[in-house]
């Protein structure tokens, strides 16, 4: 077993659960996003791995070892923190320089060793400029080849782009899969920004409320969504109130002919049904699994169109590829039919308004 | 492009002027008057006596044994404050603790506190008639009027600077780079030495510079624990006191010009490092 395991972690601050029996494995070499909203415990799952942080109780494994008792410094871990916490004193050469350093290796090893570090981090030039002559970005990249000098067993980023606007925070992320394709180094950094997840992450482990929700490829956490919380924090989603009926679904106080798929939900039970703005298809024959809905809006989107309808009582968004604006022109205040194509259902249980608080909240709906 | 700012500044100059010249005035006025004119009248006093009487009397053997106990009072006081002042600092911005806030209340109490009212403190607590003083006295260790009571009269006066010029430094420095040293393999010395330090130095250096110029310059405190005994428990400013109630004028005011000199002069060290660091 190598890479990084983590089995039951509990931390508490005071009366805050911030991690709560949190298990999943990375594999060696793998590129893993912890995701999950602020305060989510995700951060300080990582503090724990690297061992700025004690867990209350579970283990942490590094690379089949288990090193939960073991002080930092024995660790061997790469960290990147949020705010760069560069050693302000020091040049870009001597914040690369400190671990080998510490570890005592020949200088003529450090050296050749930095400006190799130097070149991969594309910094030539800036070895003896002081952090608080660097950019965001530059700082960054100084942070993580810091990280990477004293060859650790595997690279923890905390929030590594979330000080950064948001141009240089893409360039930088894809920038890092591109690093980590050609390094393989085993590593994980945290994100609150699903799409940042989506797009450079071998696996995403999404943290809700200090629990792992759920730990997937991305592919697999966008389309098969093991929570409501995953499915609707993952990516955009809409939420339809409905009732479970004897097998078929009410919408809207329509009976419809839609089967349900699944035997999550019971039998005569309100529910909420999720489906993605992709999945809300418009048609225009009669499909016996078809409802009408209103058009509110027709926003522009550039590569595609994005329709507003209302459904009853509910909001729907709905992407509209720009071949089918010609054929169907929806105009807004006119009557469509849609389609709801693999959609997710979930009990109401705690109650559909609290479900619709937190996604406003997370601004996926209004 | 460049040489438009220029002008524009040199308008707004040119424009308030007269504001700002009356200001300066005002300020070295104000400087001038409680600084260096009574600088300049030791100067004036001092060098109203011949060369060989002011050197005479620098060079007794009293005004001799008194500069040195100010020398190694200064220099204990120095290092007591360097290294319990930075551990102080450290403990209370990096711990949490019960009764953390009355601690902290605590340091500006010398700063309170009239340094006479604070020997006095000292002559009950470890004076010949109190209980821990005879204690002391019995295993022969005599704290009042000796050397003893003398550095903790200085360092009762002194504990504050070091402690209040590095603990905001260090709040502001934060936790983040020492846990990137600590993640990086230092241990706590090694992290203490190559980040915290360097990072806390000139408030460290600034907070030294004052604390020497006030070891060398206390007089209240440590004028009621030492007893001012001539050649035993004299310092420098006591001295200085000393001769002047004497009417040796001659003495008293070249020590005086003496003393200020020293202190003058640590002061533009610091400075002038101080605007080195800014560059």
């Amino acid at each position: 077993m190598s890479g990084i395991r983590v089995e039951n972690l509990c931390k508490s601050f005071g009366d805050f659960v911030a991690v709560d029996d949190a298990s999943f494995h990375v594999a060696e070499g793998e590129l893993v996003a912890l995701l999950g909203p602020s305060g989510s415990g995700k951060s300080t799952i990582l503090r724990i791995i690297a061992g700025l942080e004690n867990a209350d109780r579970g283990r942490v494994y590094l690379t089949g070892r288990e090193v939960t008792s073991l002080r930092t410094q024995k660790r061997r871990v790469g960290f990147v923190f949020q705010h760069y916490a560069l050693f302000r004193h020091m040049t870009v050469f001597q914040n690369i320089a400190f671990g080998m350093k510490i570890q005592k290796r020949p200088p003529e090893e450090i050296h050749s060793r930095v400006f190799a570090l130097i070149d991969l981090v594309r910094l030539k030039g800036h070895e003896n400029h002081y952090p608080a002559q660097l950019s965001g970005g530059q700082r960054q990249r100084v942070a993580l080849a810091r990280a990477l000098a004293p060859e650790p067993r595997v690279l923890l980023l905390d929030e590594p782009f979330g000080a950064l606007d948001a141009k240089v925070r893409k360039n930088l992320a894809q920038w890092l899969r591109d690093l980590h394709d050609r390094i393989h180094v085993t590593s994980v950094f945290v994100t609150h920004d699903q799409s940042e997840a989506m797009e450079i992450a071998d696996k995403i482990v999404v943290v809700n409320r200090g629990k792992v929700e759920q730990v997937g490829t991305p592919r697999q956490v966008y389309e098969v969504p093991e929570s409501r919380f995953v499915a609707s924090f993952v990516g955009q989603v809409n939420v339809i109130e409905a009732f479970a009926g004897r097998g078929c679904l009410r919408i809207a106080g329509t009976e419809t002919s839609m089967p349900w798929p699944e035997a999550t939900v019971q039998h005569e039970s309100s529910v909420v049904m999720l489906i993605r703005p992709e999945d809300v298809k418009l048609t225009c024959g009669n499909s016996p699994q078809a409802l009408s809905a209103r058009v509110t809006a027709v926003l522009y989107r550039g590569s595609h169109y994005e329709l507003e309808l209302t459904l009853g009582s509910n909001t729907l968004k709905c992407i509209l590829p720009r071949s089918e604006m010609s054929t169907l022109m929806p105009e807004p205040g006119g009557a469509v039919q849609v389609v709801l194509e693999s959609f997710k259902l979930f009990a109401a249980g705690e109650g559909h308004k609290s479900v619709r608080k937190m996604l406003s909240s997370l601004g996926y709906i209004e | 492009m460049p040489q438009q700012t220029e002008r524009v500044t040199l308008a707004v100059k040119k424009r308030f002027s007269l504001g700002r010249h009356a200001l300066t005035m005002v300020v070295m006025a104000w400087f001038a008057m409680l600084i260096l004119f009574p600088l300049w009248g030791i100067v004036r006093e001092t060098f109203r006596y011949s060369w060989t009487a002011i050197l005479d009397t620098l060079q007794s053997p009293s005004s001799l044994h008194a500069f040195w106990m100010t020398l190694i009072l200064t220099v204990c006081s120095v290092v007591v404050n360097t290294v319990l002042g930075t551990i102080s600092a450290l403990v209370l911005s990096r711990q949490r603790f019960f009764g953390k806030v009355l601690l902290e209340s605590c340091i500006d109490l010398p700063f309170a506190i009239s340094p006479v009212v604070a020997g006095f403190m000292l002559i009950l607590l470890f004076g010949p008639r109190s209980w821990l003083g005879s204690v002391l006295e019995s295993v022969n260790l005599k704290v009042v009027y000796a050397f003893p009571g003398m550095l903790l009269a200085t360092l009762f006066v002194t504990m504050p600077f070091v402690i209040k010029e590095i603990l905001p430094v260090l709040r502001a420095f934060g936790v983040e780079q020492e846990e990137s040293a600590a993640v990086l393999g230092a241990n706590k010395w090694q992290t203490f030495r190559r980040v915290t330090l360097p990072s806390i130095r000139w408030g460290l250096g600034y907070g030294i510079t004052l604390t020497i110029a006030r070891s060398i310059g206390e007089f209240g405190a440590v004028l009621v624990v030492s007893g001012s005994i001539m050649q035993r428990t004299q310092t420098a400013t006591l001295r200085v006191h000393d001769q002047f109630t004497d009417l040796n004028y001659a003495g008293a005011f070249s020590a005086a010009l003496a003393l200020a000199l020293v202190s003058f002069g640590i002061l533009n060290f610091i400075q002038y490092t101080n605007r080195r660091k800014g560059e």
